[in-house]
């Protein structure tokens, strides 16, 4: 490595030049994330699914395992996470994805109807519909 | 009265860590306190997780008022340490550095700075989806789920990958520990204090080891770096696996530089933790337990050696002990994996090693909001002026750590096929650049302003 002085305040003017453009660059596209962001939230509250679930999980809590019945793609990101975040909201009790043979069931159903049609199949009682249109329904154990 | 029953835990944890960094040192360490404070925290909270699963282990299931026991109790145990330290070998009650300017202005530095963190909390209060996926429902369930605690292994919560070790949730619980219920501020502080703690370092170590204004410089680097913000304000592991890799691999270059073998308590404890953040923790543990003993053979004079060896082992070994419990009792095996070698379906393929590849150099120019924006180019820049001074003996614990954790992580991406691989890069390999980024520019700066200060 050169010692000359000169080589060295070279250097080092250099190495802090491009950092000062790497943090230039950096505020260039922080600044208008923050303000657009923040906007978004001043204008709605963070929409966070788990909430819908909230009212339910005190009528829940004795319960280890509860089944999740729906006709949607669990693998596609929106229905994925409203069941990820009711999984969330409602630990530790367990959501186990179209199960019927628990106490209690979601049914996260396209139609009311179909969701209903089912829980008349399974002579359960729906309790609760969400704002999500998701039917928590309970099965009397004597049924299964 | 709610935010004291949420900060107390914290000031706990930091007290333990700042108490145990004062009974490891009779002598003052020549770290500022600004160092000894961020590499105390994060040895308090590492040690408060591994307080809170005793609980689980020895009582199946959480009680809050015997954690709190094993708190005060081993926090007693310190200071009537200290105290015996003190009056009988004559030695200082505090032996850390005192509280100077410097810390007070380099402090303050980085909470304004940390107002970005902050910012963006306010905008995602739950964190990211892994938040509320993995580390957040983890911490939620072990808080809440009484005997049943090892329901969080059920096979059907596969979506929580239930081999992830526990550290940050078990953090997260102690948080909670005065509260009834979990409450989602603990995780934003806990999430902020990572945040501090390792920025705080690398600035606080880099002013220690170069005495040069300019490492300040780090501080803006990474609070203004969008797309580390997204991912360290995120309420994930990533952010706590980048502080124990780099305050254990801080901890050994202190060793070299300082012929201080103490520091290696600190390095063992460090790993040990590391091992309980997540998967990649192992494979990082695994590899500096090779690198590090070699390189200690190498560097210390031979009367230092079996000191440095027993200090090191001797710390890894306790503070493994946690980690090889939970992985060889408890956690389930990985059910996300498929061996392309041998697999007929999914084969590992060229073109599959051609896209990791081009994958690595895209993603280090990506621009834009969800691009590193040239701090990799400034990184390389910095390694490039530095010149064979990066190999130097007492960081070259950096470079063959950096080789072969890439040459693994590479190997595993092209191995294990269980995953599409475009979409596997492209929601894991930036977590895996935040958690080298620390270490990686400690080494730039320090190899560059070492460099100018001889």
């Amino acid at each position: 490595m050169n010692k000359n002085p000169r080589t060295v305040r070279y250097k080092q003017t250099a190495f802090i030049i491009v950092i000062f453009i790497c943090i230039a660059v950096n505020l260039f596209y922080l600044i208008p994330h923050l303000k657009v962001s923040l906007n978004k939230r001043a204008r709605g509250p963070y929409q966070f699914y788990a909430h819908y679930f909230t009212e339910v999980k005190d009528r829940l809590k004795k319960n280890q395992f509860i089944g999740y019945c729906t006709d949607k793609n669990l693998n596609e990101p929106y229905h994925n996470a409203i069941f990820t975040q009711a999984q969330y909201e409602l630990a530790p009790i367990i959501l186990v994805p179209n199960s019927l043979n628990h106490n209690y069931i979601f049914f996260a159903y396209n139609s009311d109807e179909k969701a209903l049609a089912i829980i008349n199949k399974i002579r359960a009682t729906p309790h609760v519909k969400n704002s999500l249109n998701i039917i928590l329904a309970e099965k009397k154990p004597w049924y299964y | 009265m709610v935010l004291l029953k949420t900060i107390t835990p914290f000031l706990l944890s930091f007290m333990i860590g700042l108490g145990l960094l004062n009974l490891i040192f009779q002598k003052r360490p020549q770290i500022s306190f600004l160092t000894a404070f961020c590499l105390g925290g994060g040895l308090g909270l590492g040690i408060s997780s591994y307080l809170t699963f005793l609980s689980y282990l020895f009582i199946w299931q959480l009680n809050k008022n015997l954690v709190i026991i094993l708190h005060m109790t081993f926090l007693g145990a310190i200071l009537a340490a200290l105290i015996y330290r003190c009056r009988k070998l004559r030695i200082p009650f505090w032996t850390l550095a005192p509280i100077t300017k410097d810390d007070v202005i380099g402090l303050t530095l980085l909470l304004i700075m940390s107002g970005t963190v902050l910012l963006n909390i306010h905008i995602h209060p739950y964190g990211g989806w892994d938040a509320w996926s993995v580390w957040n429902f983890k911490a939620k369930f072990l808080f809440e789920a009484g005997v049943y605690w090892e329901n969080i292994f059920h096979p059907t919560l596969w979506r929580s990958s239930p081999h992830y070790p526990l550290l940050l949730p078990l953090i997260n619980v102690w948080g909670w520990i005065f509260h009834h219920s979990p409450t989602h501020t603990t995780t934003q502080i806990t999430t902020v204090i990572f945040n501090l703690i390792t920025i705080g370092l690398i600035f606080s170590a880099l002013k220690d080891l170069t005495r040069s204004y300019w490492s300040s410089l780090v501080v803006f680097l990474f609070f203004l770096q969008p797309y580390f913000l997204t991912l360290s304000s995120a309420q994930y592991a990533d952010i706590v696996l980048s502080f124990y890799l780099f305050a254990g691999m801080l901890c050994f270059i202190l060793n070299i530089r300082h012929h201080n073998p103490r520091y290696l308590l600190l390095t063992g404890a460090f790993l040990g933790f590391l091992s309980f953040v997540k998967p990649e923790g192992y494979v990082a543990t695994g590899i500096l337990l090779i690198i590090i003993p070699g390189i200690l053979w190498k560097t210390i004079q031979k009367f230092d050696r079996p000191k440095c060896l027993r200090f090191f082992f001797g710390s890894l070994f306790l503070f493994s002990i946690i980690p090889f419990v939970f992985k060889y009792f408890y956690a389930p095996d990985n059910i996300t994996m498929t061996n392309g070698l041998t697999s007929q379906t999914n084969p590992s393929t060229w073109p599959r090693l051609q896209t990791i590849l081009s994958f690595y150099f895209h993603e280090i120019f990506k621009v834009g909001k969800q691009g590193w924006n040239g701090l990799w180019i400034v990184i390389i820049f910095g390694l490039l002026l530095s010149g064979k001074k990066i190999f130097r003996s007492e960081t070259l614990v950096i470079p063959l750590f950096l080789l072969s954790y890439i040459g693994i992580v590479t190997m595993y991406y092209y191995v294990n096929t269980h995953f599409k691989i475009e979409w596997w890069l492209s929601v894991s390999f930036n977590r895996i650049e935040l958690s080298l980024l620390p270490i990686i520019t400690f080494w730039c700066f320090y190899s560059f302003w070492r460099e100018r200060m001889e």
